[in-house]
């Protein structure tokens, strides 16, 4: 006799439809906490997200605005400007900061002066090394002076170079002296450094790592740059991180 | 313990638990659990995921008290929870339940119902848990709590055809492992 579809669909059913397994002690724990910690959970992290999601906001936002933050170079307001010496009634003539050495010279040397000098006092010369004109104190400088009564005379004015403790900028002050047949003699201690800005500036960008330090240069004015990479012009395509800097964090590779 | 000592209907502690007693809620568990992991056990493997699927039908029970309307009887009410809740927990931990099996079935495997008649509830539970998981959902929804391939369907989120030809292929192996069991009793008898 062969048992049909309905024959074994009974033999199951009546033998475990009310089938009774009692079960382990741990399931009513679980159970007792699981209705309670919905509950619980529910509500805590209800309170709890929107505070986390502020918070992490904030924090993103402070350490985005630190990271991009613009550093701009800081003005001295301290520091003043001596006036030159005039003599013979000749209009006065003072070095600024911003004037160019050499149109300096030229105005100095148009104007016959007994002694023209400019002493800047502000710390502006370190900052500002290419448009700055470090003067030194007359009272430091060997300078000659003939003043001559007699003004129809025409003076000669000589330019002396003197060493001055800012490393990137010293020119020269004006003295006169009847020895010296040509007046003009300047000294620029920083046209070496200009030279080199100048190579730069036309560099051509040859690798990828060029490119990214050029686009990086635009946004982050600092020092070190938020990061930098290696410029190999032998192996190209390939470069690498030459330093990083994340404000407290600055790592810089020394090659 | 005011609950294990007097014995309290169904109706009474569903409506203390509505009130969220804790009491209540412990005595009509003790009370239905072990019928409830009875059906559980038919749908998992183990023991083990029976208790995980009856933990999670009590949590619902509890949770969604105010659901059950009358309508039927709350023990019921409290079974087909239990059910979906273990569907539930097959479609979440086995995805080989959607693949839908085309085969057709071979030759339907000779048993004697006598012989089937021996079988304990032990053994009967055995062979429907090695059933694959979609096999044995479909074989208990239909065979034992007595849904229709529509309801099955709807409820497993297949077709009517697919679940046909699942019961029918769990059938036929619950026939052969049958008939094995039976010839490895005459092998230890013999």
């Amino acid at each position: 006799m062969k048992m049909s579809d309905k024959d074994l669909d009974k033999l199951f059913s009546s033998q475990l439809a009310d089938m009774e397994i009692e079960p382990s002690a741990a399931v009513w724990n679980n159970i007792k906490r699981g209705v309670a910690g919905e509950e619980v959970d529910n509500e805590s992290k209800k309170s709890i997200i929107p505070t986390l999601q502020i918070a992490a906001g904030i924090i993103v936002f402070v350490t985005v605005a630190l990271l991009l933050r613009p550093h701009t170079e800081k003005v001295a307001l301290r520091g003043s400007y001596t006036a030159a010496i005039i003599s013979n009634g000749v209009r006065p003539s003072i070095i600024t900061p911003q004037q160019d050495a050499v149109q300096d010279m030229q105005v100095q040397d148009a104007v016959p002066t007994t002694a023209v000098s400019a002493r800047r006092e502000s710390d502006n010369a370190y900052r500002k090394p290419a448009t700055t004109i470090a003067s030194v104190d007359t009272t430091q400088i060997p300078v000659d002076i003939n003043t001559n009564d007699n003004t129809s005379q025409p003076q000669r004015t000589v330019i002396a170079a003197v060493p001055v403790p800012t490393p990137k900028s010293t020119v020269a002050i004006v003295s006169t002296d009847e020895q010296h047949a040509k007046p003009k003699t300047l000294a620029l201690n920083n046209a070496p450094a200009l030279k080199e800005n100048t190579i730069a500036k036309k560099k051509k960008i040859r690798s990828l790592g060029d490119l990214f330090n050029v686009v990086i240069a635009k946004v982050d004015k600092r020092p070190n740059k938020i990061i930098q990479f290696e410029n190999n012009d032998e192996e190209e395509g390939d470069f690498g991180v030459a330093g990083v800097n994340l404000g407290p964090i600055q790592i810089k590779k020394n090659n | 313990m005011m609950f294990l000592e007097h014995k309290y209907t169904i109706d009474e502690l569903m409506n203390a638990c509505r009130d969220g007693s804790r009491k209540a809620q412990e005595g009509l568990y003790k009370m239905l659990a072990p019928k409830m992991l009875g059906v559980c056990m038919r749908y998992a493997t183990d023991k083990m995921e029976a208790e995980d699927m009856l933990q999670n039908g009590f949590i619902k029970v509890f949770n969604k008290m105010n659901d059950y309307r009358g309508e039927g009887s709350f023990e019921g009410w409290v079974r087909r929870v239990m059910v979906h809740t273990s569907i539930e927990y097959y479609r979440k931990h086995h995805k080989m339940m959607q693949i839908v099996d085309i085969d057709t079935p071979g030759i339907e495997p000779s048993v004697d119902p006598l012989a089937a008649s021996n079988l304990g509830v032990k053994d009967l539970l055995a062979l429907i848990q090695q059933l694959p998981p979609g096999y044995r959902m479909v074989f208990n929804l239909y065979a034992i709590e007595g849904y229709s391939h529509k309801e099955i369907g709807e409820t497993m989120g297949i077709t009517e055809g697919a679940s046909k030809s699942q019961l029918s292929r769990a059938r036929s192996i619950l026939k052969e492992q049958i008939l094995k069991m039976e010839g490895k009793r005459y092998e230890n008898v013999g």
